[in-house]
Order: C-alpha cells, then sequence, then structure tokens
C-alpha cells in the first residue's frame, strides 16, 4: 500500500470578508481561493507562481492554520488538520514550518541567534546538549558560530534567512513554506541559498511548497510547478514541460516574462 | 546594559533627567546617614531660623531642621510614589497584556473596567478613599495605585495587538509554542520600552498626587516628613518663613521635570526604535 501524500488538499476555498464604507453597501467576501485541489509528495519540491494576488500566500497561511479555509480540506499525512487533537496538531505545527519572505520580521528583535534556533526544543534536552546542537545546525546552514550571540539587528538578509531555516530544522521539520525566498536577495544570494535548500533537501529528506511571482529562480529548485490566476489553478506540470511546452496563454506569457522561452 | 545605558545617555532629555535624579535619589536612599540633625525631634530655641550654614534649609516652627526633613521626606515621597507606580505599572503591563492578547471576553472585561475607572477624576477619587480609608504608608500606596493603572493597560494593549500580528509571533505559533510561553518570551519583552517610559511618567505624576493629599492632610501624617507635608506647613507664614514652601515646592518640581525629562526621553527613544 502507498503512502498518503504529505499535503493534500481538496476542494479548498478561502474568501476574506471585505467590508466596505458603510455607505458603500453590504459585507461581502472576496474570494482569494477559488476551490482548488492539489497534492505534495514527500520529498517533492512544488512551486506556487503566480502574480501578486493570485492565491499563492493564501493557501500557505491555510496549510499553516493561519487562515481558516472557507471550504474544503487540508490534509497533512493523511490526517485532515481540522480533525487533529491538541497533541496531535502541536506535532503537526512543529513538522511543517514557514519561511517567510521578510525573514528579518520572522525573528524576534531581543533574541539572540541561539536563543531564536533553540527555542522550539529548548525544554526537551539539556542546557549543554543544547548549545552543541545549535552549533551544530548553525554549521548546517552555513552560519559563522560567532554570530551565537548576536542579535536580528546585527545580520546581513542572508544570515536571518539562514537563522529561520536552521530554526526549522532544528525542531525536525519535514515540510517547509518558502514565501518568495528569493524576492529580498541579490543575485549572488539567491544562488547561495538555492544552493543551501537543495543541499538541505537531500540531506534531511525535506519536501519544499516554493511561492514565488518569478518563474525563472523556481525553475532550478522545483520538481512540479503550479500556476495559478485569479485564485484558480491554470496549469500544472513538471519544470520541463511548463517551459517548453506551457498549454495555457498565461504560462506563455509567464515564460516569456522571465526570458527563459527565447533563450 | 552597558550599550542600552550608552544608547539612554545619548539622549538630551534623558541625560537631564538623570543628572537632575541621580543626587535627588542619592539623598533618599543614603542621606539618613548625613543629615546632620533628628528630622523629628523639636528645639523650640532654634524656631523659624532663615537658611544659614548650620541649618542649610534653615528650621520649621517646631524648631526642625527642614533640610533633614526633606531628605526624609524624599524617603518617603519617592517611597510612595515608587511603590504605587510599581503596582500600578504592574497591574496596567498584565491586564494590557491579557487584553490584547486574549482579545475576546477578557479585552471587553478589562476595557470596560479601564473606562469606568477612567471616568472617576484621579485626583478626587484618591482624595475620597484617602478620606474614608485611615491614612497610612500602603493604603496610600494602594489607593493611588488603583486609580494608576488604566493609562498604562490602555497603552499596553494597543502594542500588544500591534505585537502578536508581527511575523515574529506567528513564526513562534507556527513553533508549536504555547499562548502562555509567546506572551511571556515573544510579546512582553518587547513592551518593555513602552512600559519603562510609562513608569518613570506615572512617577512625575504620583509625586505631585501624594504631595497634594499630604498638603491637604490625607497622606503622611505629622510628626512624619513628607514634602507635601513641610509644603503644607509653609502655608501657615508664607512671606515670613518663604523658605520652607518655596524649597518643599521647588523640590517637588526639579524631581518631577527630573522623572518627566528621563520619561520623554525615553519615549523619544522608543520611538526612533532605539530601545
Amino acid at each position: 500500500m502507498s503512502s498518503p501524500p504529505l499535503i493534500k488538499i481538496t476542494d479548498l476555498v478561502i474568501s476574506y470578508p471585505h467590508r466596505p464604507r458603510f455607505y458603500r453597501g453590504k459585507t461581502y467576501n472576496q474570494v482569494a481561493v477559488d476551490n482548488i485541489s492539489f497534492s505534495i509528495e514527500q520529498g517533492e519540491t512544488l512551486a506556487i507562481v503566480g502574480q501578486s494576488g493570485s492565491g499563492k500566500t493564501s493557501i500557505a497561511l491555510a496549510i499553516l492554520d493561519f487562515v481558516k479555509p472557507t471550504a474544503g480540506a487540508i490534509e497533512f499525512a493523511g490526517a485532515k488538520i481540522n480533525n487533529l487533537t491538541t497533541r496531535e496538531y502541536r506535532q503537526y505545527r512543529a513538522r511543517i514550518q514557514p519561511i517567510f519572505q521578510d525573514c528579518g520580521a520572522a525573528l524576534n528583535p531581543q533574541m539572540t541567534v541561539a536563543r531564536a534556533i533553540g527555542d522550539g526544543f529548548s525544554d526537551r534536552i539539556s542546557k549543554s546538549q543544547l548549545k552543541i546542537q545549535i552549533i551544530e545546525l548553525m554549521e548546517r546552514v552555513g552560519l559563522p558560530v560567532g554570530l551565537y550571540l548576536a542579535y536580528p539587528r546585527q545580520l546581513s538578509g542572508g544570515q536571518k534567512q539562514r537563522v529561520c531555516l536552521a530554526r526549522a530544522l532544528a525542531i525536525g521539520a519535514e515540510c517547509l513554506l518558502l514565501d518568495e525566498p528569493f524576492s529580498a536577495q541579490d543575485i549572488l544570494h539567491q544562488a547561495q541559498l538555492m544552493a543551501l535548500l537543495r543541499k538541505l533537501k537531500i540531506a534531511c529528506n525535506l519536501t519544499y511548497l516554493l511561492i514565488s511571482h518569478d518563474l525563472s529562480t523556481v525553475r532550478l529548485l522545483a520538481d512540479r510547478i503550479m500556476v495559478m490566476r485569479d485564485g484558480k489553478i491554470v496549469e500544472t506540470g513538471n519544470v520541463s514541460e511548463i517551459f517548453q511546452t506551457p498549454k495555457n496563454e498565461y504560462t506563455r506569457a509567464l515564460v516569456l516574462k522571465s526570458g527563459i522561452l527565447s533563450q | 546594559m552597558v550599550q542600552s545605558f550608552k544608547t539612554i545617555w545619548t539622549n538630551r532629555n534623558c541625560r537631564w533627567g538623570i543628572i537632575i535624579l541621580i543626587p535627588i535619589l542619592f539623598a533618599a536612599i543614603l542621606g539618613v546617614y548625613l543629615t546632620p540633625f533628628n528630622p523629628v525631634s523639636q528645639d523650640l530655641d532654634q524656631v523659624l531660623h532663615s537658611p544659614s550654614w548650620r541649618y542649610l534649609c534653615g528650621t520649621d516652627f517646631y524648631g526642625r531642621d527642614l533640610f533633614s526633613r526633606l531628605i526624609y521626606g524624599s524617603r518617603v515621597t519617592l517611597g510612595l510614589a515608587l511603590c504605587a507606580s510599581i503596582l500600578a505599572i504592574g497591574a496596567g503591563t498584565l491586564l494590557g497584556l491579557m487584553a490584547g492578547f486574549l482579545r475576546g471576553w477578557a479585552d471587553r472585561i478589562i476595557m470596560r473596567a479601564v473606562d469606568i475607572f477612567m471616568g472617576f477624576p484621579r485626583f478626587f477619587a484618591v482624595l475620597l478613599i484617602a478620606a474614608i480609608c485611615q491614612s497610612g504608608f500602603w493604603a496610600t500606596v494602594i489607593v493611588l495605585a488603583l486609580f494608576s493603572w488604566m493609562e498604562t493597560a490602555r497603552l499596553v494593549r494597543a502594542e500588544t495587538l500591534t505585537i502578536r500580528e508581527a511575523l515574529y509571533v506567528k513564526s513562534a505559533t507556527a513553533l508549536g509554542l504555547n499562548k502562555w510561553r509567546i506572551a511571556r518570551t515573544y510579546i512582553f519583552p518587547n513592551l518593555l520600552g513602552i512600559v519603562v517610559t510609562s513608569f518613570t511618567l506615572l512617577i512625575g505624576t504620583l509625586i505631585i498626587v501624594e504631595s497634594g493629599l499630604s498638603f491637604l492632610g490625607l497622606g503622611t501624617q505629622e510628626p512624619a516628613a513628607s514634602w507635601g507635608t513641610i509644603l503644607s506647613q509653609g502655608r501657615i507664614d508664607p512671606f515670613g518663613a518663604w523658605w520652607i514652601a518655596t524649597i518643599a515646592g521647588l523640590l517637588i518640581v526639579i524631581t518631577v521635570v527630573g522623572f518627566n525629562l528621563l520619561g520623554d526621553g525615553l519615549k523619544q527613544l522608543q520611538d526612533e526604535s532605539k530601545l
């Protein structure tokens, strides 16, 4: 019997109540994600691509349980996330971790690098073990150990991103939700981060859900690409299908814009 | 710690506030060992001496050395304002944090309590309760704290509402940390700037309220000294014994200005996100 997909989304609808000013009429729901279904296998990298407002981040927020779906179901490793017990829910939380675009804002300004990385598991091990593990994690993500007691304001953008990665690995995350991880980086840092993500994926058997508006950056990391527009899935396929034989006009436009088709 | 002090010292208001407050706090803490006379013992041969080398601030109607009484009074006035501020800021921070973080019923109940307590004019409410209850150090502290926590609660709630939406709090939620731990380690440390600022500003206000209460005979009682009781004595003969009200009044003004400067400076640093 084959194992279930790591993440399975069925008929997902996410809408946000839109409240116009009182003289403009009734409250209505603005649909951000419109009845979509897809799944991600263990160890796979699925990239969701689309322009701003296409519903990519809403999907990630729903998977993280920061936004409640209006309809549909989200399953993680075969279990529906809204049916989990408190204990299961906490375990689920640890297995799926976000890496936000603005990693500086994702780190508590009052916490050192060591505390930020160790906070998720500091109550499970002794202090000496904690320090060893934090240093090991820092080395694994390529952070200089000299930054052990540094505060977020003393780190560069790339280093902050590595702290977030180390924090996710520290609690044994199986799936990372990477929300526009490359957009705030220059070309050199993008390449370094991409190489690190590839290395970690193999070393830790990670699954990635990569969210981006730029096809050219996801090409090097993704196994499959899902193109979204106005909350709907326009096209799904593996990287070569999307880039070489895009079926949809919108996908073709995105590929052309990324400059890859013309090459 | 050293870095934080350096940052605070770079702000002009903070610097002047600290320069003004250090001698006053030093006198309040250690001055009792340096006072030349017993602040309560009367010497009817030395009544109403104007300031001189022997009596630096003169003597009062009972021949008591005013300098010694002002130093002892600073312990009472500052101690009272400090204790009441700690209680009020502690309660305000806890309730504001609960209201902003938990929302729902906790928020509604706490905010209605804030509205009710803010409906009373503080000084008259304190005056009324002080008149009904027996006056004493701790009774005055509790009464002052009871009507001083609301502004802090409101400020802390507003700040908590902003912080709880911050990405680092969402990241902590994603780590699977419980609510109590998120409030304790992610929200509270980021509120400290606003709490310290409120604390310094409140001490200044409470020094005036305590002095006002003692002036009206509802705070510290004779023969114990507080700046308010000394000020109250000065009104018996404001022109003949001008030094009593003038020196006590100046001391109150200078101390309040010191705390307000420090509070304003801390607020400026906080607005510039340096704290």
